[in-house]
């Protein structure tokens, strides 16, 4: 029962997150064609400072749920690239810290006020991406 | 592996509907700081034009590809309400018939141009919580 409730908490961060992010690269850019670049900026200024008080906290109760997953199926008893079920898992958590990184290195920039390098532009298109592929690696895999 | 197919699937369009539900009801409030009630309400209008395109179909692939797997567990052969399985999805499908009803009500009082219920003012919240137990109830069936 505490896997299930492990889980139910990493499905609905998971879901918090990524919804955010799909909204964020494909519903918010309609304010953009319609009012502009500067409104659509001004907007998204007051939606990550609210942000930016809620993803960090959902990224660590994912991380932190999904760690505690990660152990019932990759540990010293189990082995580490045994299955194909674990080398999804290990693709699965290369993803997830490419996101965090650039999550990091986003909040380390907007904390010291720093201009992110131009790659970082469509971050948050890269982590939908990486997101889609997550959720279908974490379903692919209890099937391989 | 058809199964697996409309589960990443349902997971998926479950992530962007609830994901971005979420955002509207917690997130983007954050924009009456710095917007005023008639930019607001015209910034409300764009995200809602845009989300009307894609939510509904994502409702509805959600709607397919949740009776595809739910033909699995109730059907003529497993019967109907044998195994607290049953009871839980049953219950998770009048809820998301509950969300599906309150939409398909928003769209039609949209088409004929006529104000919805005030009660419809709440909806998305609504949606929000009954999401969120719909979210639990399809993992909490597996254990029970």
């Amino acid at each position: 029962m505490e896997y299930t409730l492990i889980l139910i908490i990493h499905l609905l961060s998971a879901i918090i997150f990524i919804g955010f992010i799909f909204a964020d690269v494909i519903v918010f850019p309609a304010v953009k064609n319609k009012f502009g670049q500067e409104f659509h900026d001004n907007m998204i200024e007051a939606i990550v400072g609210r942000g930016l008080k809620i993803y960090p906290p959902i990224v660590l109760l994912l991380m932190g749920t999904g760690g505690y997953m990660f152990t019932k199926y990759i540990n010293s008893t189990l082995g580490y690239f045994d299955t194909p079920m674990q080398v999804l898992l290990w693709i699965k958590v290369f993803f997830v810290l490419l996101i965090v990184l650039g999550v990091i290195y986003t909040m380390y920039c907007k904390l010291t006020k720093k201009e992110p390098v131009a790659f970082m532009n469509y971050f948050h298109t890269y982590a939908l991406v990486l997101g889609i592929a997550i959720v279908i690696l974490a379903k692919l895999m209890f099937v391989v | 592996m058809s199964y697996t197919l409309a589960l990443v699937i349902h997971l998926l369009c479950a992530i962007i509907f609830i994901g971005f539900v979420f955002a509207d009801v917690v997130v983007l409030p954050a924009m009456k700081k710095v917007l005023n009630d008639e930019e607001h309400q015209n910034v409300m209008n764009a995200i809602s034009n845009r989300a009307r395109k894609i939510f509904p179909i994502s409702v509805l692939i959600l709607i397919l590809s949740g009776g595809f797997m739910f033909s699995k567990y109730i059907n003529s052969d497993a019967g109907m309400f044998n195994t607290p399985l049953q009871i839980l999805l049953l219950i998770k499908f009048i809820l998301a018939m509950i969300i599906a009803s309150g939409i398909v009500y928003s769209l039609s009082r949209k088409l004929v141009k006529k104000p919805p219920h005030p009660i419809m003012k709440h909806f998305h919240k609504f949606v929000l919580v009954t999401g969120i137990c719909i979210v639990i109830l399809a993992k909490l069936m597996f254990v029970v």
